[in-house]
Parts: structure tokens; sequence; C-alpha cells
């Protein structure tokens, strides 16, 4: 009986979800990161009856005709870039975007890859690097004489060199907008690549229009929301319990027709 | 001599088909804007072989759609749109035919245009699709529609009312295939932030379900025992001989 089967998908799909809402949970904590949610679409129908199919020589026509679902499949897990709460920590080089962009990473394979988490630190050469130590674009070296630092909000790198009165600009951090940020993949480490889906990169200065603007000091929070995460899971949880059920159903009224003496 | 039988088999296949479908419903119970379905049965009258008697069969006859609206889920996502009333939005095949959709889960596409879950174009006044700029901020969707950018206007969604809408045939993808001209829509508006989520009743389809299984199990009785009845008039029958 395909009932079994129909359900069987529902039970597939509600599993998926569970595993996108615990990792959200899992990630709540994470910096710069975004939540996902899943999402759901029907599979195609099986017409038993076609609607609009003639019903008799006179020509008329079956107003609705009989139409029996196959269940249900993800369709995706889409990405949602939702501003994130900035959380200040103090630290120099911690640095939150405020509004739309991504900072632009180069990968140790000289590829780039692209980031909301802006808790960055210095590599020994005193370049400005993520915590797995992968170069910040454009690459800017603070000098080892700065005894402070101060990044603006349009990402302007200013330092403050021991003797001098006027503050030395090192360089500025660029951000990245895309036309579809939804559509970015991500690698893990908090780090995204761009897809045909998310469209080329453009790359701006903090501040210009539709760029936002940097804010030293401070780290945006994921975007998770634990409430809404928890009546996730009780919806998906429960539309798992039914789910079965209607197996078990089915079974039964399987049983019944093989018991049949 | 079988009419007994054939009835009873009548009302299992489609109480099969029945279940078929509450399935369907509950595995969508989470799908945007899906529509519960239910199996409408009518009596199928038919003589007898001997034209005496009229033997009521069971048929399942169509598909009715409870086409009220869905639970409203605020996701606060500037893309996410639902629609308040019985209109619909519009979107395009890749052969550019329309289908029509509740399922208000937008995204762009790499062109920055307006797309539903599965990448259909979404059509705006005009039928043109709707597209925003990589640098477009403060995206506001207005209750008639219209799609904005800070105060640049970047166009208007089209919404549509369907007359009959037992004619809408269901198509893969949370979208349907329209029957009869679409309408302007003038009860709808558009709500953004929010989607429309499937009006399946769970509690509904547990009693359905439970429902189905006691007629399932009812009917296989009749069968049961008329067999018995048949087996004990043939003994009976034989053994006066």
């Amino acid at each position: 009986m395909s009932s079994l089967n129909i359900a069987a998908t529902g039970m597939m799909a509600q599993q998926y979800n569970v595993e996108v809402t615990s990792n959200n949970l899992a990630n709540m904590n994470t910096t710069g990161f975004k939540r996902q949610r899943a999402e759901f679409q029907d599979l195609i129908y099986q017409d038993l009856v076609r609607v609009g199919s003639t019903s008799s020589d006179s020509g008329t026509i079956v107003p609705a005709g009989i139409q029996l679902g196959v269940g249900v499949k993800l369709s995706a897990t889409y990405r949602i870039m939702q501003q994130g709460n900035l959380a200040q920590t103090g630290n120099t080089y911690d640095v939150a975007i405020q509004g739309k962009g991504l900072f632009k990473i180069t990968l140790p394979s000289g590829e780039d890859a692209y980031t909301r988490a802006g808790s960055f630190q210095l590599s020994p050469e005193g370049e400005i690097v993520t915590t797995d130590g992968y170069t910040v674009d454009p690459g800017l070296t603070v000098p080892a004489d700065a005894i402070a630092v101060t990044i603006n909000a349009s990402g302007e790198v200013l330092a403050q060199i021991s003797g001098q009165l006027a503050p030395t600009n090192v360089g500025q951090l660029t951000l990245v907008t895309f036309p579809n940020e939804g559509g970015l993949e991500a690698i893990g480490d908090n780090l995204f690549i761009e897809t045909p889906a998310s469209g080329n990169s453009t790359e701006g200065v903090p501040g210009q229009a539709g760029i936002g603007t940097i804010l030293q000091g401070y780290v945006e929070t994921s975007n998770v929301n634990a409430v809404e995460e928890i009546t996730n899971l009780i919806t998906a949880q429960r539309a798992y319990e039914m789910l079965a059920k209607a197996i078990e159903t089915t079974d039964q009224m399987s049983s019944t027709t093989s018991q049949m003496s | 001599m079988e009419n007994t039988l054939f009835i009873a088999l009548s009302r299992q296949m489609t109480v099969r088909r029945q279940m078929e479908s509450v399935a369907n419903n509950l595995a969508n119970a989470n799908t945007a804007g899906f529509k519960a379905e239910r199996l409408m049965f009518v009596e199928h009258l038919s003589k007898s072989p001997d034209g005496k008697q009229k033997m009521h069969f069971v048929q399942d006859i169509a598909t009715a759609r409870n086409y009220s609206s869905g639970q409203m889920k605020e996701t606060g996502n500037p893309l996410d749109v639902a629609v308040d009333g019985p209109g619909w939005f519009v979107v395009q095949t890749a052969n550019g035919e329309p289908r029509y959709t509740r399922d208000g889960n937008f995204r762009l596409n790499q062109e920055g245009q307006l797309t539903n879950g599965s990448g259909l174009v979404v059509l705006g006044a005009g039928d043109a699709p709707i597209t925003l700029r990589p640098d477009d901020q403060n995206i506001r969707i207005k209750a008639d529609g219209t799609v904005s950018a800070g105060d640049d206007v970047r166009g208007r969604l089209k919404l549509v009312e369907f007359e009959n809408l037992y004619k809408m045939k269901k198509a893969e993808g949370n979208v349907y295939i329209g029957g009869g001209e679409p309408l302007d829509a003038e009860k709808s508006s558009v709500i953004q932030g929010t989607i429309e989520g499937s009006n399946v009743q769970p509690i509904l389809e547990i009693t359905e379900m439970m429902n189905a299984l006691r007629s399932y199990q009812g009917a296989s009785k009749l069968i049961e025992n008329e067999h018995e009845r048949m087996r004990r008039a043939i003994d009976r029958m034989t053994r006066e001989q």
C-alpha cells in the first residue's frame, strides 16, 4: 500500500527538519552563524480522474478530479541572512558588520571565502587574520610598534605609533555583497564560498550605499532564536509521531486483509 | 451471487485510497502553503444481473481540497510573504507557463530576480520578473504587493484570484495549475515577513485515519461473514442430498 511510502517520505522529511534545527541549536553561540530553515515541497500527484476530463458523450466535464499525492520532499535548507545581535567584547580586532556584506578571506589554497565572523587576530608578522590564521582581505599589516589600533565605521585601520602624534592609516577593510546571499555555500569554520546561485561578488567600502558599517570591539552573535527552534522541534516531533501512526494504521489494514479466512 | 463481496470490496478499495490521501496530508503537515485534501465518496447505483435489485457500490468521485487559510507563521525574513485572503502568487515555469502558489517562501536567484523555492521566477505586475540589486537594503513589501528598496520601487507582486477553486489542479512543488481565467485580486493583500503554513489539522487526520481503519476492518468482517455464510449454505445443501 502506497500510504506506507507516503508516510515514510514524511518521516524522512521531519528527520531532516530535526537535523537542521539541532544544527542551529548547536551553533547558537557560534560567532556570525546564520540559521537555516528546512523547507518542504509536495511530490508529484497521481491523477486517478483528471480534472476537466469529459464524463459523458454530451460533453459534461469532471469539475474536480481525483488527485492523490505521493508525499513530501525536503526542497531546500534556506539560510536566513538576518542580522545577528552584537555582543561587546572590547577586543581590538573583533569587528562586527552592521548591515549587509561579508569579509573576504583568502584560504591557504589561494581561493576566496567569505565570513560574517569578525573575531580577527594578528599573525606573527602583524597581519590581520581569522582565528584559523587565514588572511583577511586586503591583507593589512599592523606595524609592530603600534600602541593602539582603531578600526572606524568605514573599515579604515588606524594605528597609533609611539612617538607620533597623528595615527597612521594602515589600510582599509573591504566588504563584499552578493545579489543572493542565501545562495552562498557554507564550507564550515564560519566560512562561505561563492556559488552560481549567489551570483558574483561586488566589493565595496563599508558605509557605502547598500553596504553595512564596521563596529570595532563587537562580534556578531548567531541569529538563532532558541524559542523558535524549540517550537520547530516540537512541531517536527509531533508530525513524526503522527506519521508513525499512519504507518501503523496502514499496517493494521494490511494485516486485516492477510488474516481474512 | 458474489455481489455482497464486490460491494464490500469497493469499500475496501476506496478506503485504501482515502488512507493514501490522509498519509499525504500528514506528510505535508509542515509544507508551506499546503492545502489538506479529502476524497469524496458517492453511491454508485447499478442493477444486479437479474435486474431486480439495485446495488450500491462505493465510488471515490473527487479530491476535495480545503482552501481555507493555513496558520500564519512569522519568520522576520524580508522575502517571506503570505497572502491574506483568497489570492495567489504567480510564478512562471521554464516553458513560460503560469503556476499559482500560496507558498511565499521567496528568494533571489543569481540575477537578483525574485523566485520561489524551486527557482521559478515570481511574476510582478505586467508579467515582468521583480529584480533586486545586490546593494538593495531595507526591502519592504507593502500590503498591495509593492516591493521597494529604501525609497525606490522595484516592482509589484502579481496577485490573482479564481472564481472556482475546485478547478485548480495540483502540481508538484507547492504550485497549482490554474482552473479558469485568473482575475485580478481584489480581496487579497500581502503580509511581509510571514509564511502561510499548511492547513492540515492533525487531529482531523488522526480521526480520519481511525475511521478508515475501522471501515476497512468492517468491510473485511463483512467479506468473512459472507464467505462463512456461503460455505455453510453449500455444506447444508450438499448434506441433505
